[in-house]
């Protein structure tokens, strides 16, 4: 098979994965009679919505250069350290390289395993197709996925760090940092979608033991993430250390500019002082540089085979049990928290959107806490950190309605009110953000001068989150009846998500916005606050709860 | 008098242009087990869906107990029980979540023999606490039927229930639908192209092709309407559905090649 003919079988195989990702989960599904004329079109129109999807994720990675760019030519004025420009710019460089592996890491591990569940490469395995081909299409339909994310790091982050230092050099240099950061975090995605694929999404058991075993797991799903937020938010403070660490402790120094992909960030750098270093200063990061890419050609020779053998993991775990355990029946509105709780605990995309909001409050109670700023500083860290909790829980808040749309045909011959399934995904939210406030709260309760009124702040913009939550979920709900356009996952459907999104976070906002900002009479800007929000919730309440008996 | 378990009239189910069901008048009498049988396509998903208030028809009217299914919908389905001809269920969940889960909804109490019974019944008693993902389509189109069956509804309606069925299953299947409505207060429709089956299970047949009713009633009416004294269900499919002429003309030629 010449490489047109596999460049033309991975286009098919990937317009299937795009396909399947917005539309599958709809067969068998009841829709509007115009959807079967709408389906007609509908691979045109999967591709389109995932081509917007990679551009965002594109867009994002360029942001991310232009900041590092601009940190590269103005960043020492703004950094007051005492890092020597080369390891500073190195440190830059290095940092960013980091983000883009989390990013890479996490946009790869949520495209992994629909990529599986679409069986799309079992196709491959009844064709009369040699295994070196069958491995090259499935991994060039994979990399289709996010082609456009991927070519923009390799094409803007060069320019970005040429710029930022001036050097047309060190934007050269840092091309086989990139590659390699790339690959690496394919291969880590790949390597943990298959660990995930068998523990979590097929794991057996429903005792608690089993579902706390998978939530556990699930932090892990948590770690890129964790891991950017912690990088962009103490930027500052790591660039402090290894400035006290050059002057005080260079072995640390050393330590750290040796692991993966401080080198890269390092030879950037250092080519662009190239005339001032002796070259003796080059020979351990080019070193280590080099060793980092063979295992990068090792990393690339198994990812070459990931796509194919990850679509040929069976998951056929559990032992067969002779539990006769009683079924536990509770209320429908806690039925359906539960079932989204536990597709949660299987399904690492919907859990890592649960755990976000908690994930981001901790980082912000950590920073509070360990960054010991003034009593008054310190507030407003804990402020912003209910208020990240607060746009967070509301902006991931239609995904939890995106667990229904995976067995809507079959929740829809069960006498479920539209009533009680909004109210139970509004009451998934809450529970986000109170958590969400609850990590705070524990991190900053010894930092935070005033912490009843910190209290009485996140617990009156509880009825805002609440009237956002039943805003966007009662739209949806309307949109997926009418339409049956599935709103799988925001990867899938970033545009129309955000239509719904954009005046849950406006409802959401107003409150926090007239604290802040708005100095109203008679009362005190709290009040002001409750009473905003109390406002945002009756006619919002009142417009989507109506109808008490209105089937789903 | 008690309403009848399903009442349609001139029942219109279109797709754009497509047409997939055509002036369909159907009845079902409590006690009874009615199989709807046709070709791929012949607009039996597309009525039964109509039934279960998931398709809003084109026109004509639907009636389950007396009520239209769509505004009536929490009724329709609090007295129904249906098995979807997709056997899609929430893949991250086992059947004993999923079961709870529609318990719950249901609201239903003091079903747990009934649940042991059916569930050893099918052979699913050792797949409760996997993953439904990890599941064999068969296994899957077990649950559902549990599902259906676990709050003993008045109308249980099934869309191609024994695709996914070995034959052993499928006997299984058979018997325990004809037990279901002994009692007389129960009612059955479902969907099959298996004619065997039909033949064996149901009472009355309605031979649905092209979106059109061919021919309805007990296997020995749809006999006296061919006028075939002694054909089975597949000979009078056949003779309503075909041409018989150009069919025999098309195997000759498969025959030749």
């Amino acid at each position: 098979m010449d490489w047109k003919q596999r460049f033309r079988a991975a286009n098919i195989l990937y317009r299937e994965v795009t396909f399947q990702a917005i539309y599958a989960l709809k067969s068998g599904n009841v829709f509007a009679a115009s959807e079967r004329k709408r389906g007609e079109e509908g691979p045109a129109r999967a591709q389109r919505r995932v081509f917007q999807s990679k551009m965002t994720v594109a867009v994002l990675f360029m942001l991310t250069f232009l900041a590092s760019s601009f940190a590269l030519s103005t960043g020492r004025r703004y950094f007051p350290t005492t890092l020597s420009p080369v390891y500073f710019d190195g440190a830059i460089i290095s940092l960013v390289l980091v983000v883009l592996f989390s990013l890479v890491w996490i946009t790869g591990l949520q495209v992994a395993l629909p990529f599986v569940s679409s069986q799309a490469t079992t196709a491959l395995l009844v064709l009369p197709v040699d295994e070196e081909d069958a491995a090259w299409i499935s991994f060039l339909a994979f990399l289709r996925l996010f082609d456009a994310p991927l070519v923009t790091a390799l094409i803007f982050f060069p320019i970005a760090v040429g710029y930022g230092i001036g050097s047309l050099w060190a934007g050269l240099a840092v091309v086989p940092g990139v590659v390699s950061t790339e690959i690496f975090a394919l291969s880590l995605s790949l390597l943990t979608a298959k660990f995930f694929s068998r523990s979590v999404s097929g794991a057996s058991g429903g005792s608690l033991r089993s579902l706390a075993v998978r939530w556990a797991y699930l932090i892990l799903w948590t770690i890129p993430s964790l891991v950017i937020t912690i990088f962009i938010t103490f930027s500052y403070q790591i660039i402090s250390a290894l400035g006290s660490w050059e002057n005080g402790d260079p072995t640390l120094l050393n330590v750290v500019f040796a692991l993966f992909p401080f080198p890269f960030g390092y030879l950037s750098a250092a080519t662009a002082a190239l005339s001032g270093d002796p070259l003796s200063s080059f020979l351990v990061p080019l070193a280590l540089a080099g060793a980092y890419l063979v295992l990068m050609a090792l990393s690339a020779r198994w990812l070459l085979d990931a796509p194919i053998a990850l679509s040929r993991v069976v998951n056929v775990s559990g032992e067969r049990s002779m539990n006769s355990a009683p079924l536990v029946v509770s209320r429908p509105t806690l039925a359906v928290l539960k079932k989204d709780l536990r597709i949660a605990s299987r399904t690492p995309a919907y859990a890592f959107l649960l755990l976000l909001p908690l994930l981001d409050a901790f980082v912000l109670g950590l920073f509070t806490y360990l960054g010991s700023p003034a009593p008054v500083l310190a507030e407003r860290y804990a402020f912003a950190g209910v208020t990240v909790a607060v746009l967070l829980a509301t902006f991931f808040g239609p995904v939890f309605f995106a667990t229904e749309i995976i067995g809507f045909s079959l929740t829809r011959t069960l006498p479920l009110s539209q009533r009680t399934l909004i109210l139970s995904k509004t009451l998934l939210i809450a529970i986000v953000y109170l958590l969400a406030f609850a990590v705070v709260a524990v991190l900053v309760s010894s930092k935070v001068h005033n912490f009843p009124s910190f209290v009485l702040f996140a617990l009156l913009e509880l009825p805002a989150v609440v009237a956002a939550a039943l805003l966007e979920i009662g739209v949806l709900l309307e949109r997926a009846k009418r339409t049956g356009v599935p709103i799988a996952s925001l990867y899938s459907g970033a545009w129309w998500t955000t239509l719904v999104v954009l005046p849950g976070l406006l409802v959401s906002a107003a409150p926090l916005a007239v604290y802040n900002y708005l100095s109203l009479p008679y009362l005190p800007p709290i009040a002001w606050m409750a009473v905003t929000a109390c406002l945002m919730l009756i006619p919002i309440g009142v417009l989507v709860l109506r109808g008490k008996n209105l089937p789903i | 008098m008690s309403e009848a378990p399903l009442q349609i009239e001139g029942l219109r189910v279109t797709y754009g242009d497509v047409v997939a069901v055509e002036k369909l008048d159907l009845g079902l009498r409590e006690g009874e087990i009615y199989g709807l049988i046709g070709s791929n396509g012949a607009g039996k998903t597309s009525a039964i869906k109509s039934v279960m208030g998931l398709l809003v028809p084109s026109s004509g009217k639907v009636r389950v107990f007396g009520k239209d299914p769509v505004p009536e919908g929490i009724f329709t389905r609090s007295v129904t029980g249906y098995v979807p001809e997709v056997s899609i269920l929430y893949d991250a969940l086992t059947p004993r979540e999923y079961l709870e889960f529609v318990a719950s909804v249901r609201g239903l109490s003091g079903f747990d023999d009934r649940l042991v019974d059916f569930t050893l019944a099918l052979q699913i008693d050792g797949e409760m606490d996997r993953a439904i993902s990890t599941l064999s389509n068969g296994t899957r189109q077990k649950v559902l039927v549990v599902s259906a069956l676990l709050h003993q509804p008045r109308l249980l309606i099934l869309d191609e229930p024994f695709n996914s069925l070995d034959p052993r299953s499928v006997r299984i299947m058979r018997d325990l639908l004809g037990a279901y409505v002994k009692n007389g207060k129960r009612t059955i429709l479902f969907s099959t192209h298996t004619m065997e089956v039909a033949e064996k299970l149901c009472h009355r047949v309605g031979v649905l092709d092209r979106g059109l009713l061919r021919g309805e009633g007990t296997l020995t009416e749809l006999r006296q309407q061919v006028g075939l004294p002694s054909a089975s269900l597949e000979d009078i499919f056949l003779e309503l559905t075909t041409d018989r002429e150009q069919l025999s003309k098309i195997v000759s030629r498969l025959e030749a090649a």
